[in-house]
């Protein structure tokens, strides 16, 4: 069994009784420990509430979500919330730091509800912000805060990183050292990271490409030679 | 709406209570203007006389000057005395309003006050006795001491029922009645009431009034002088002519009882006589009882003798008759011896001569013989009726000897007879004497009594002073002034609770408006977009702001100026009953005042929010408000403390300075809350306090048995007696108890206040505790001051050493020096020793009181308790505390109303405040929240992530709540507490404890409401791009 499997899930909207609007139509997939996964697809296919689904911030309307050898499409919302904590890291595309904290205070806050924490000091570092330790979020540029967000998810040492995209409110420079910096920590790191973005050309980066379109699976290509970043343009 | 809404209730409390005190003044003008209420009322101590009132009347800007009576009397009712001023009905001046039934048209016709009708079981129809209250006979007031009430009435000068002081009785007028002007006796009139020209056009508590009728009574002043010295002249004339004849009396008197002396004397005399010839007769009468008894005794031995002497007789006859039959024979014999023998022989002739002779011893013959014979007989017959005369003789002197001790035995009796005859004339004529001493000794006391009054009478005349003439004005109706005092206190809490409601009502305002705005950036922007001007789009939102304000402006001032003075008033009419008149005016003054207020409040916030936003260019419009700069707490520059705060705390504290507007919001729902509550709870406490400070710390005794003005001496030792007796009471104490109004140079107000004295000052302290209030030190009495309670010392505004007065009615004015201000709270006292009164008034003052406190844990059920010593005849009335105080917990029980809803404001106001605040507080930060949520923090962490910084507001909130409490409740406290009471400054620890809690139990609940909120943020609104 992979590390990550979804199997037909199904995703609808609408209370009972009225129209129902089917978001994910029945996804399958699978994603293997350790990889760099891109999940691509154009504005409304359903990238977004696949990565709600595995990131367990929604439940499923069926099918099962399999990660790590548990279902957490049969989680309790105490369970998915347990999930959250400990096994995803999230990477939010408007980097979502809390305005009052520092850029170290916001990583020292999923600090504080990790069960093995990352130094928060060294991952500022990592992500090459030793500088800027003390800085509220309004005082530092888009990039930089993405770094921060990027250090905060990572803080936590999660088995999952899930990035919605991550250089959507960037320019194209810093989008890239943003994604270098992710492929490096899943390099580095070992961990798996699945990034949603519906720019087509950062797919030949990712280990396993993912295409959905219209709530369905369009196609899955694994990648067995990955370039970097760096090589990448569009 | 909810502007609307909140503008509404903002300024219909804000005009209607700030209009409560003009109404209420505005009311009782009207009412006094109606009845034509005096302004001025001239009284003096002689009197005041029809050309003194013409004096007035003549006076240049009088409009009007009656001479009028007014005099107290007792009045019986049910063993209880009540006092009862009978005032003469005035016409165009001092009107009275008919409530019931008819006008008098009879002398002995009557109103009495409407009050009373009901209180004290007085009908219409029914009669009224009237007794005098001092020693002036009833007959020289009135013509009449009885009255038929045909009617009832309410006077303006007496709005309530406490209608001022008296002189006699309890000192406390307890009822009015009106009668015709005819019914008075008096040759001159008790005071004579003015109406100055052009009071009337004033309001009457005004300066402007009060200053025009202050003008008036200074020229009053001017002439009333003159007019005393008149009437003192002729006082005097009177009196020394009244005293004249007064001694003409007197000594007709004395001259009447010493001829009763003599006359007394006299009788003495007589009985004196009587007596000894009483004495005289029975010593007469014992000698002839002795010679009769003697008489008997000679009797009984004559009789004795007579009888003996007869049996000798009868003996003596019989020897006699013997013989005399022997003779007899003895000569038949011879006679026939002889006739025999005369024939016969010589031998027998001598032999018979021989026997003869033997008889004879001599030689007789026979015819000798036979005179012998026969002379021997007849000398026996004579023996035997010498013998029997004898013996008859003696019986006759005895027969009469018995009849005369008869007779003497008959005139004894006579005699005894006699004398007990003059025995009881002796005896009657000794009670009429001892009558007439008792008389005679009467007459002397009476004599003695006339001659000390007649001193005192000259004492008197000689003391008779310028009665000067009291010149005042309205304010010496204690009715009057409080009714102002009252109607300021309304006043006063108008200044403050509405200002406090509207202060809210208009942050609510504010923040709706600001956040209405906030909420339209986009729609603002895009118009701003399309082309609109900053003006017209501003107009947009100025102008719904405009209408909805200016609807609840108009709408809440329309209504709060008409209900709110009209609930309030009616509360007030409850102490004020007889104010006839409640009008509602208008005021245009508090409804522009408190709509312009909210209208500018509400514009401006509109105003700062609108331009805010359109300062800002489209583009930054279509964008969320960007979040606001974190800024770097002055804490955090000292690490030490900073790195050691926790780190979610750290979020809070920077929070607090981040959203100033709402933290202060918050900050003053809850501190205002708590202050309320406080106020709420410590009202309470106040109240409560009355009665367990003043029954419980203060007056230590638990019945008053007021003592009958006519018992005696020996009356009341006989209560005494079963005081002493009676197992369950500790101790008594007497008391003199009056009431007397007392005002100061430093107060405009007349207080009536009760004057106590101690008989023995020592053992007040059984009693009555008099104490500082804060420090708790107990004072003893001196003979030089006078202590003072602690509301009459702030009514009339004096402090230790300071000096006020005391009168009875305006006259008879004392001034006394304030020694200390003891605690005190229901009623005014004054503490004084009966030395200090006996130096004021040159007369020991009279204990009309006893005090009792019961022994430790036992309580006298209080009717039986009357009935007990109401069979006293020097009991004059029984007071048990615990009536008293059921009476003073029904009257301060309404004021727990207040509280409650105090308390229920203050709850809404919390509940409403933190609840809105709170909604923004999650509105604005949703972002944030779901961030967090996603970042896998729980619920719970989530829901202490907002509550460290509620937690943290509402305990700073709560801090300066209490303080702000403490201040609030004592300035409420002071300004609601009515003139009789004083209402306890301290707050129960419990109450802060319950008045914390509760306002803790508030944030709690709402958030609680707030922790659903959390539960419910959506986590994928922090995916997606704001908006």
């Amino acid at each position: 069994m992979s590390y990550i499997e979804l199997k037909e899930v199904v995703k609808e909207y609408g209370a009972a009784g009225e129209a129902k609007l089917r978001a994910l139509d029945g996804i399958n997939f699978e994603i293997e420990k350790g990889e760099f996964v891109v999940i691509v697809g154009p504005s409304g296919a359903g990238k977004t509430t696949v990565l709600n689904m595995l990131g367990g911030m929604d439940t499923i309307t069926s099918g099962e979500i399999w990660v790590d050898g548990a279902d957490i499409s049969k989680y309790t919302s105490k369970q998915l919330t347990k999930y959250r904590r400990f096994d995803v890291g999230f990477v939010f595309q408007f980097y979502n730091l809390v305005p009052n904290f520092t850029a170290l205070e916001n990583v020292e806050l999923a600090n504080q509800i990790s069960k093995n924490p990352l130094n928060a000091k060294d991952l500022m570092n990592e992500v090459g912000l030793s500088e800027r330790l003390d800085n509220f979020p309004a005082q530092l540029s888009g990039g930089e805060q993405q770094r921060v967000s990027i250090a905060r998810a990572l803080a936590k040492n999660p088995k999952l990183m899930l990035c919605d995209e991550p250089t959507g409110a960037l320019d194209y420079n810093t989008g890239k050292t943003i994604l270098k910096l992710l492929q490096d920590m899943c390099r580095e790191k070992g961990m798996t990271v699945i990034v949603i973005t519906h720019n087509q050309a950062i797919a030949p980066m990712a280990d396993r490409v993912i295409n959905i379109k219209n709530g369905k699976v369009e196609k899955t290509a694994q990648n067995p030679s990955p370039v970097s970043i760096d090589q990448i343009e569009w | 709406m909810s502007l609307f809404l909140i503008v509404f209730l903002g300024v219909a409390f804000y005009a209607g209570i700030r209009s409560c005190n003009p109404d209420m003044l505005i009311s009782a003008d009207t009412f006094y203007d109606q009845t034509n209420l005096a302004d001025i009322r001239v009284m003096s101590a002689l009197g005041i006389t029809q050309n003194d009132v013409n004096a007035i009347s003549r006076m240049e800007g009088v409009e009007k000057a009656v001479g009028t009576y007014s005099y107290d009397f007792i009045c019986k009712l049910e063993d209880k005395q009540y006092v009862i001023r009978v005032m003469a009905k005035t016409d165009g001046i001092n009107d009275i309003v008919l409530k019931s039934g008819r006008m008098p048209e009879k002398e002995n016709e009557c109103l009495i006050d409407d009050y009373d009708l009901n209180l004290r079981g007085y009908k219409l129809g029914g009669e009224i006795e009237l007794f005098s209250g001092d020693d002036t006979e009833i007959g020289d007031i009135v013509s009449e001491n009885r009255f038929v009430i045909t009617g009832t009435f309410v006077s303006s000068a007496y709005l309530s029922m406490s209608m001022g002081t008296s002189s006699i009785g309890s000192g406390r007028v307890d009822s009015l009645l009106v009668v015709l002007p005819e019914v008075f006796q008096l040759d001159v009139f008790t005071e004579a009431d003015i109406l100055v020209k052009g009071a009337k056009d004033l309001m009457c508590y005004s300066d402007a009034y009060t200053d025009h009728v202050k003008n008036m009574i200074d020229r009053i002043d001017y002439i009333s002088d003159g007019r005393e010295k008149i009437r003192y002249q002729a006082v005097i004339q009177d009196a020394t002519s009244q005293l004249n004849d007064a001694k003409k009396e007197y000594e007709d008197g004395k001259k009447q009882l010493e001829d009763a002396k003599k006359e007394y004397e006299d009788g003495k005399k007589k009985i004196e006589d009587a007596k000894q010839a009483v004495a005289d007769g029975n010593v007469q009468l014992e000698s002839a009882r002795a010679e009769v008894a003697a008489g008997w005794a000679a009797l009984a031995d004559a009789k004795a003798q007579y009888e003996e002497a007869r049996q000798q007789f009868l003996i003596e006859k019989a020897v006699a008759e013997a013989e005399i039959n022997f003779r007899l024979s003895e000569i038949a014999y011879v006679k026939s011896f002889i006739e025999e023998h005369l024939s016969g022989k010589e031998e027998e002739i001598a032999a018979i001569k021989e026997y003869i002779y033997s008889v004879t011893g001599k030689y007789i013959d026979f015819n000798e013989y036979q005179a012998f014979i026969d002379g021997i007989v007849n000398d026996a017959y004579a023996q035997i009726n010498e013998g029997q005369r004898q013996l008859d003789a003696a019986w006759a002197q005895i027969s009469e000897k018995e009849a005369q001790l008869n007779q003497a035995q008959w005139q004894i009796s006579q005699g005894e007879a006699e004398i007990a005859e003059t025995q009881k004339q002796i005896e009657e004529g000794e009670k009429a004497l001892k009558d007439a001493e008792k008389e005679i000794a009467d007459g002397e006391e009476k004599l003695k009594d006339a001659e000390e009054e007649l001193d005192k009478a000259e004492k008197e005349i000689a003391k008779i002073e310028r009665a000067e003439w009291y010149v005042l004005n309205r304010n010496y109706l204690t009715e009057y002034s409080s009714y102002r005092s009252d109607s300021q206190r309304i006043g006063n809490i108008g200044k403050v609770f509405p200002v406090i409601f509207f202060i809210v009502a208009a942050l609510v305002c504010l923040t709706t408006m600001t956040r209405m705005v906030d909420e339209e950036r986009t729609v603002i922007g895009t118009l701003k977009a399309i082309g609109y001007s900053k003006g017209t789009i501003m107009r947009k939102y100025l102008l719904y702001a405009l209408l909805a304000t200016a609807l609840g402006s108009v709408s809440g001032a329309l209504v709060g100026s008409k209900i709110l003075p009209y609930i309030i008033l009616h509360v007030y009419k409850i102490l004020y009953p007889n104010l006839e008149v409640l009008v509602f005016p208008y005021n245009l003054e508090h409804c522009l005042v408190a709509g312009g207020a909210a209208l500018v409040c509400i514009l401006a916030a509109t105003l700062f929010a609108c331009t805010k936003s359109l300062m800002e260019v489209p583009a930054s419009l279509m964008r969320p408000v960007s979040p606001k700069q974190a800024r770097k707490l002055l804490l955090e520059r000292i690490p030490s403390v900073w790195s050691k705060i926790k780190f979610t705390w750290k979020n809070a504290f920077r929070n607090f300075v981040r959203y100033k507007k709402r933290l202060f919001m918050t900050l003053f729902g809850i501190c205002g809350s708590t202050a309320l509550l406080l106020v709420g709870f410590g009202l309470k406490d106040a109240i409560n306090t009355i009665l367990y400070a003043q029954f419980g710390e203060i007056c230590l005794y638990d019945e008053v048995i007021s003592i009958d003005p006519d018992a005696t001496e020996r009356n009341r030792i006989e209560l005494e007696n079963a005081l002493d007796r009676d197992s369950r009471f500790e101790s008594y104490l007497y008391v003199h108890e009056t009431v007397v109004d007392a005002e100061s140079a430093n107060s405009d107000e007349v207080l009536s206040v009760y004057v106590l004295i101690p008989e023995n000052v020592q053992r007040l302290d059984e009693n009555i505790i008099l104490m500082d209030r804060v420090t708790k030190e107990r004072y003893e009495l001196n003979d030089e001051e006078v202590f003072i309670t602690e509301k009459m010392s702030h009514i009339l505004n004096v402090k230790e050493g300071d000096t006020f007065t005391i009168s009875v009615n305006q006259k008879d004015k004392k001034t006394l020096r304030v020694g200390r201000i003891v605690e005190n709270y229901i009623y005014h006292y004054i503490y004084m020793t009966p030395a200090l009164y006996e130096k004021l008034y040159g007369e020991a003052p009279d204990f009309n009181a006893i005090t009792i406190v019961n022994r430790q844990g036992i309580s006298i059920d209080p009717d039986e308790m009357g009935e007990e010593f109401m069979s006293y005849a020097a009991t004059g009335g029984v007071t048990s505390i615990i009536t008293l105080k059921e009476k003073f917990a029904d009257i301060l029980g309404s004021l727990d109303t207040i509280t409650w809803v105090l308390i229920i404001c203050a709850g809404a106001l919390t509940f409403v405040v933190l609840y809105n605040l709170n909604n923004i507080n999650i509105s604005e930060r949703r972002r944030e929240l779901a961030t967090l949520k996603v970042l896998g923090f729980y619920d719970i962490e989530l829901s202490q992530y907002i509550y460290r910084e509620n937690v943290l507001i509402t305990i700073i909130g709560i801090a300066l709540g209490v303080l702000g409490g403490i201040f609030l409740n004592r300035f409420v406290v002071t300004t609601v507490e009515v003139d009789i009471v004083m209402f306890g400054r301290q707050i129960f620890a419990m109450s802060f404890v319950k008045s914390i809690l509760i306002a803790i139990a508030f944030t709690v609940i709402v958030n609680f409401i707030v922790h659903f909120k959390l539960k419910k943020i959506d986590m994928a609104t922090s995916l997606k791009s704001v908006e």
